[in-house]
């Protein structure tokens, strides 16, 4: 009896203890998740410094300019015993002219997945469970036949005070040969890259 | 102790919107649609205190609104509006959009401060009233009324930027046009983009 009290005291003091302070037996290390192969990396056709056109659906050209940096990021935590260390490669698209930036970036944890994600405010795609899952197909579009095209829906919007933006992205028509070929707006606008 | 409580008038509280229009729709002349949505609304009183030789000897209580917007396309634009204090300043409305800023001030029927492009400039202002005599280019006037899309709007603010010209780039604002009871009506930039609202029947 006396025991069982004594034990039940040790854990009454153990608990916070163990709480508050990190493992004792952890020592930290940094697992260094491999570089993007230039297999993933050619997903995205854009090179630093090009220089881009658009055309929107009531016909005036866009001008835009890339570009594209490779970091090596980390997660985790200060208290954690690992943390993750990984690159992204980052595009960006800036247009000439007063709308939002557009997001591509490229992630992987290993050799097989790779991590997509697009934003054009507010909507984004999140596709975590790799490139190969996604389909393609060949389409006609705006005149132009495009070959091994991905259709992407946009299913992630900024959330402002309890209220979604109306008129946002709504899909994505993006190849590898070309990059964004059409961005297709939810009140039926566009924008679609063009060719002089 | 005393407390003095400063409160906005309901002319004043007349740029405020409610809730019919927290989301609006603007187009450009090219087509393009953004669409506003309100993203902040704030109303309280702000407390201060005066001291002489250490001990306080009065508290004043101020009122103050604000309410923020934002766009789709990641433009923003807030107005807040203040009180008159006694003599020392009137009644005031600050209104930001994208990199502009400015404060009118009733009782001088003038801007007393702006910000755009990384230069901000304010007129001193004490008991004597504004010092100095630089006063800013920039103009703004309250019309009886304006017209946008085909519907007369009532009450509308108009600031017109002409100040710190060497710091402009083509997406600087030049002009805002903003309605009682409304909001944002129309806003113009440097290469003559010009953003209008799209009336809700």
């Amino acid at each position: 009896m006396k025991n069982r009290y004594l034990k039940y005291l040790a854990i009454l003091f153990l608990v916070p203890i163990l709480q508050a302070c990190p493992p004792v037996f952890c020592e930290p290390k940094t697992i260094n998740y491999p570089p993007l192969s230039e297999e993933t990396l050619s997903f995205v056709p854009y090179k630093d410094g090009d220089s881009l056109l658009f055309v929107h659906s009531g016909g005036t050209k866009i001008a835009a300019h890339c570009t594209r940096i490779k970091t090596r990021e980390s997660d985790g935590c200060s208290e954690c015993c690992t943390q993750n260390s990984y690159e992204i490669d980052n595009t960006t698209i800036t247009f000439d002219y007063p709308i939002s930036e557009f997001i591509i970036n490229l992630s992987s944890f290993d050799s097989v997945h790779v991590e997509l994600y697009v934003f054009f405010n507010p909507s984004s795609i999140n596709y975590p469970v790799g490139l190969h899952d996604m389909i393609k197909d060949s389409m006609l579009i705006d005149g132009k036949i495009y070959t091994q095209v991905y259709t992407l829906p946009f299913y992630s919007q900024s959330y402002y005070s309890g209220e979604y933006f109306r008129l946002f992205a709504d899909s994505l028509y993006y190849n590898s040969a070309y990059g964004v070929i059409k961005i297709c707006m939810s009140n039926g606008e566009y924008f679609t890259r063009y060719e002089d | 102790m005393i407390t003095d409580w400063y409160y906005t008038s309901d002319e004043l509280e007349n740029w405020i919107v409610d809730s019919t229009q927290f989301h609006f729709e603007m187009v450009d002349q090219n087509g393009i649609t953004r669409e506003f949505l309100n993203r902040n609304n704030q109303h309280y009183f702000s407390g201060g205190s005066s001291y002489f030789a250490g001990i306080k000897y009065s508290k004043s209580e101020r009122e103050y609104y604000y309410q923020q917007f934002s766009s789709n396309y990641q433009d923003s634009y807030n107005i807040s509006i203040n009180p008159a204090l006694n003599s020392y300043w009137g009644e005031q409305i600050t209104f930001y959009l994208n990199d502009l800023h400015f404060t009118y001030d009733y009782l001088f029927d003038e801007v007393i401060n702006i910000e755009t492009n990384g230069h901000y400039e304010y007129l001193r202002i004490n008991s004597d009233g504004i010092q100095g005599d630089s006063l800013f280019g920039s103009k703004f006037k309250i019309l009886d009324r304006f017209e946008v899309d085909n519907h007369w709007y009532e009450n509308v603010f108009h600031f017109h930027l002409e100040d710190f010209k060497s710091s402009w780039n083509e997406f600087t604002i030049t002009d805002v046009y903003y309605a009682q009871n409304t909001g944002l009506l129309r806003y113009e930039m440097n290469n003559g983009l010009v953003f209008e609202r799209v009336r809700k029947d």
